[in-house]
């Protein structure tokens, strides 16, 4: 592997879709505003709304994360076909109601739809920082990945910080030299790649590694390794159980609309029906990971050995392993791809957030433009931070999108009470943020969840706690104090 | 999911459990479809989220 063909072709396919994207966005936009960089002013039309999203599915998460998981512990992996679904459910329900408030209220942010909700610009400045956490937890996913696919490609002079500066830097130039707009062609591109790429080894993968057909596959892989396609998979003391897998799948289901990137691209959407439409046909999305499971399957039929064992290189490893340098050079630019887009686009929603809505309600009187600057270096500041968190732990990429969710998950209760409940009010929200992450982080709360549920999502019991909190301080406010949903 | 989990059964070669679950998501894309058919008709004339 690493063969000169391999690092020429990644390099000329980023560098060819990243020109591309710049012209594109050239084209499209001459002004920018704050809202232009950030929403792309609400004029997106549907089937770009229609990419980005499908981008989602398509992420470093699910085609490294789910790939790995399936070759390290099996069914475990099926988490993806679960959560898409129920995420799906929920989102049915809930885009459509954040779309409407949105409009009606000219929300640009997730914390605008708080300050506006629960009369409380304080409390619009908590969710906008926790919704910034989450999304660095999110962002270090994508640099954890890029970092890896430039180290493989590149050849492992870099070390592994070396590499995650590297991949943060090339986030920060694409957003500062583009914006949502040329994003969304760069988002076009490495999705038509990526199906393109997983379609084309799905169909040769299974001569490369002496199984007939991909059901033979699925047949020889239960046959050489007993256990991996029904939890709790290959490694029991893992705990991934049935119960791991079902309160795994809820947090994310009730975490995905939650993101602060997922509300602005509900309020870029065009109309209400577009939103339901996209609803139905996104579980579909999902049966794809029926290729992901199989190549990660294959590369265990293949007896892959990824180096150091990290299930994140599996995919990567095995078409270098098995393919000609020219596949392992496709895969590798379009893995950066997968990686750089959404990496960036999560970069500028964090920066958009704090511009808007830390430092302009903090130090009112900046002009536009000097919000513009200001949270144009808060991105950095985000991007180190993200780049310091995936250098302190080697973990998989499933396991920090876990995290992400449990951290997203902390507004989950404000979004869903809020929008149903009037007697939901900022100080419960607060209250609920601030007791979830305590039973999330405390180590003493750790301990006691895994002697009193074992198995389950902490996730999942974090959020729990916090909606019984929003919903207790409800109870004892004064029912007169708190603001009629809707209003 | 437990019942799934644990049944031995390979429809097409695959692990019971996986088979299920992609059902699970062709019967979720009915089901949300469906709805979405009898909101459409129960309020056709809302269109600005009003």
């Amino acid at each position: 592997m690493r063969s000169g063909v391999e690092g020429a072709l990644c390099v000329a396919i980023v560098l060819g879709t990243v020109l591309g994207a710049l012209v594109y966005g050239q084209r499209r936009s001459r002004h920018r505003t704050m809202s232009e960089w950030a929403i792309g002013s609400r004029r997106l039309g549907a089937w770009i709304f229609w990419f980005l999203n499908a981008g989602e599915i398509y992420t470093t998460f699910a085609v490294l994360g789910i790939a790995g998981y399936a070759w390290a512990y099996g069914a475990p992996a099926y988490l993806a076909l679960t959560s898409v679904s129920l995420a799906s459910a929920v989102g049915y329900w809930l885009m459509p109601r954040i779309w409407a408030e949105g409009h009606r209220h000219g929300h640009l942010t997730q914390a605008d739809f708080f300050a506006q909700r629960y009369g409380a610009r304080w409390l619009a400045v908590v969710v906008a920082l926790a919704g910034i956490a989450a999304l660095v937890v999110y962002v270090q996913i994508q640099i954890t990945a890029l970092a890896l696919t430039l180290r493989l490609t590149l050849g492992t002079t870099l070390g592994p910080v070396q590499s995650a500066l590297l991949a943060a830097a090339g986030m920060l130039a694409f957003v500062y030299l583009a914006g949502l707009r040329s994003a969304a062609f760069a988002a076009g591109v490495k999705d038509v790649g990526m199906i393109a790429l997983v379609v084309g080894l799905s169909v040769t993968v299974s001569e490369k590694v002496g199984a007939s057909s991909m059901l033979d596959v699925y047949r020889r892989v239960q046959e050489l390794s007993p256990g991996i396609g029904a939890l709790p998979g290959l490694r029991p003391e893992a705990g991934l159980t049935t119960t791991w897998l079902v309160t795994s799948a809820l947090n994310v289901a009730l975490g995905t609309w939650i993101f602060p990137h997922t509300f602005q691209l509900i309020y870029s959407a065009r109309d209400e029906s577009a939103i339901r439409r996209n609803a139905v046909w996104q579980p579909l999305y999902s049966l794809s990971y029926f290729f992901i499971i199989l190549l990660g399957f294959a590369a265990r039929l293949a007896g892959t050995r990824p180096d150091g064992g990290n299930p994140n290189a599996v995919l990567l490893q095995l078409v270098s392993d098995v393919y000609p340098s020219w596949t392992a050079g496709l895969l590798a630019g379009t893995v950066c791809l997968l990686a750089l887009v959404p990496g960036s686009i999560l970069l500028l929603v964090a920066s958009s957030i704090f511009g808007r809505n830390v430092v302009q309600p903090l130090r009112g009187g900046l002009s536009d433009r000097q919000v513009l600057w200001v949270s144009r270096g808060a991105m950095i500041v985000f991007a180190g931070i993200a780049v310091w968190l995936s250098s302190t732990r080697n973990r998989s990429l499933v396991e920090i999108g876990l995290s992400a969710y449990a951290a997203i998950g902390m507004l989950a209760p404000g979004v869903f009470l809020g929008l149903v409940w009037p007697r939901a009010n900022a100080a419960g929200v607060l209250a609920g943020i601030v007791a979830g992450y305590l039973s999330l982080l405390l180590p003493a709360a750790d301990a006691w969840w895994a002697r009193a549920l074992p198995g389950w999502d902490r996730g999942l019991l974090a959020m729990a706690v916090n909606a019984a909190v929003v919903v207790a301080v409800g109870l004892l406010t004064p029912s007169r104090a708190a603001v009629p949903a809707g209003s | 999911m437990p019942w799934a989990n644990g049944v031995q059964a390979r429809p097409f070669a695959l692990p019971f459990p996986m088979a299920w679950q992609m059902a699970g998501v062709v019967l979720t894309t009915v089901v949300i479809g469906v709805v979405l058919a009898l909101d459409k008709r129960a309020d056709a004339p809302r269109t600005d989220g009003a």
